[in-house]
């Protein structure tokens, strides 16, 4: 059984995860935060994208202490640096996949808006979390369509005909896009994202005794990983 | 004919964004975080071309941002398509220098297009380049604060004189090269923004550089 925690909690938990990991003084103690994360995860209700993530991470980890041997070799540097570049990203993308697998949209738009943050940003912020996987699905379809009509998608077609690959790539992904925009903005207006009345939400929004319990226990985790920060680093 | 256009752009002045412009914002802002995403990830994961991801990352977004500019065409636009990108990289583990460069930036862009009432290609595409230069940032802090991060990267167990040969070798030119490349990537992206928005769009009715947007 998921606990549903207020979305106001869950983006503060994404940004003072963001804190756990700069402050983390080792790989290790890193590593352990991402299992703190898995943890939550796992509690939230998001445990199968967030699992794969981790099984990703560990796999780099390893990848990582591997090719450290062969760091001489430019082959094992570049798998070096590689799994390097990704085991940095890979936290902070697991705590913001967190958010967006366990809060729907309205929700995080209510959220926001009950931090008195402005409809200017709200509305782009949540129409582009939810259209950024649309645009890599998208990109797919279109290059499948590039392959049936004989032009190569890939970089070898670009170095070829750069400006014919470039119109077939843009062209399509920018119509969609325009008429996605067409389309939402007909559903937003209808369903009434102008009017000037105070917005309602179905789901009600309260910070509970679990919401404290959490926001408490995860300042308590930073004050303590910032004071033990010097001995790590001694 | 003049005069239409003067009473066209008259209207726009005075509107504020409305919730399509916003949701305008948000899909494009989607696809220039994906371009900006995949210009610049085989840059960042290689150690020598690490410093060329600005470059990347300015190359594919310009015709999108173009795009989105003649699309909506009111006060504020790029500010919070930057301030959209920026909140990205920040909670994809970006230095937070990137994030709060693309504030800046945007911002400092969006006027400079606002003089020329969004229309001006040339000051549209400053405004391109202002916005793709914010991801200099997280290199001209890693330049000025070496120490800092060769020892964060030796941390990480890489060799730490292949490290220092290729930061001793680099510091003199790689960081005005870098800024100089990001510019001319982005100007490049603008180009060929211009040539589809004219060639493509304008024909489909998506946009007219001219008269009012549809």
């Amino acid at each position: 059984m998921a606990v549903a925690l207020d979305p106001r909690t869950k983006i503060f938990f994404l940004l003072i995860g963001n804190l756990f990991i700069v402050f983390a003084p080792t790989q290790t103690v890193e590593a352990g935060f991402v299992m703190f994360f898995l943890l939550v995860a796992v509690v939230l209700g998001a445990a199968l994208p967030v699992l794969k993530m981790v099984g990703v991470y560990l796999l780099l980890l390893f990848l990582q202490a591997v090719s450290a041997v062969w760091v001489g070799m430019w082959w094992g540097l570049m798998l070096s640096t590689f799994s390097q570049f990704m085991t940095m990203v890979l936290p902070y993308v697991l705590l913001a996949v967190i958010l967006v697998s366990t809060t729907k949209v309205s929700e995080f738009m209510e959220a926001l808006y009950k931090l008195r943050v402005s409809k200017k940003i709200v509305i782009p912020l949540a129409v582009m979390i939810r259209y950024v996987p649309v645009v890599s699905e998208d990109f797919t379809m279109i290059k499948d369509a590039m392959r049936m009509r004989g032009i190569n998608p890939s970089f070898l077609g670009f170095v070829r005909r750069p400006l014919e690959t470039i119109e077939c790539l843009y062209v399509p992904m920018l119509m969609s896009a325009a008429k996605v925009v067409d389309e939402l903005s007909a559903a937003a207006v209808t369903r009434g994202i102008e009017n000037k009345a105070r917005r309602t939400c179905v789901v009600p929004m309260r910070f509970g005794a679990v919401d404290y319990a959490f926001v408490i226990f995860l300042v308590a985790i930073l004050i303590v990983e910032i004071a033990l920060n010097g001995y790590f680093v001694s | 004919m003049s005069t239409i256009k003067e009473c066209i752009i008259m209207v726009e002045k005075k509107e504020q964004l409305d919730a399509k412009d916003l949701i305008t914002i948000g899909v494009f802002s989607a696809i220039v975080v994906v371009l900006i995403f995949v210009g610049g990830v085989f840059f960042a994961i290689n150690p020598v071309l690490t410093f060329w991801t600005p470059v990347g990352c300015a190359l594919l977004p310009g015709p999108v941002f173009l795009l989105l500019v003649a699309k909506v065409r009111k006060k504020g636009v790029i500010t919070i398509c930057g301030l959209v990108v920026g909140l990205v990289t920040f909670f994809t583990g970006m230095f937070w220098g990137i994030a709060v460069s693309y504030v800046v930036l945007s911002a400092v862009g969006d006027v400079i297009a606002k003089s020329g009432e969004y229309r001006s290609f040339a000051r549209n595409a400053v405004a391109y380049i202002l916005f793709s230069l914010s991801f200099c940032t997280s290199f001209i802090v890693f330049f000025m604060n070496r120490s800092y991060w060769l020892s964060s990267m030796m941390e990480y167990g890489v060799d730490e004189a292949y490290f220092e040969t290729m930061v001793a070798a680099a510091r003199e030119w790689i960081l005005p090269t870098m800024i100089v490349g990001t510019v001319l990537s982005a100007l490049l992206s603008a180009l060929v923004g211009k040539r589809l928005l004219h060639k493509q769009f304008e024909k489909a009715g998506i946009v007219s550089w001219n008269g009012a947007p549809r």
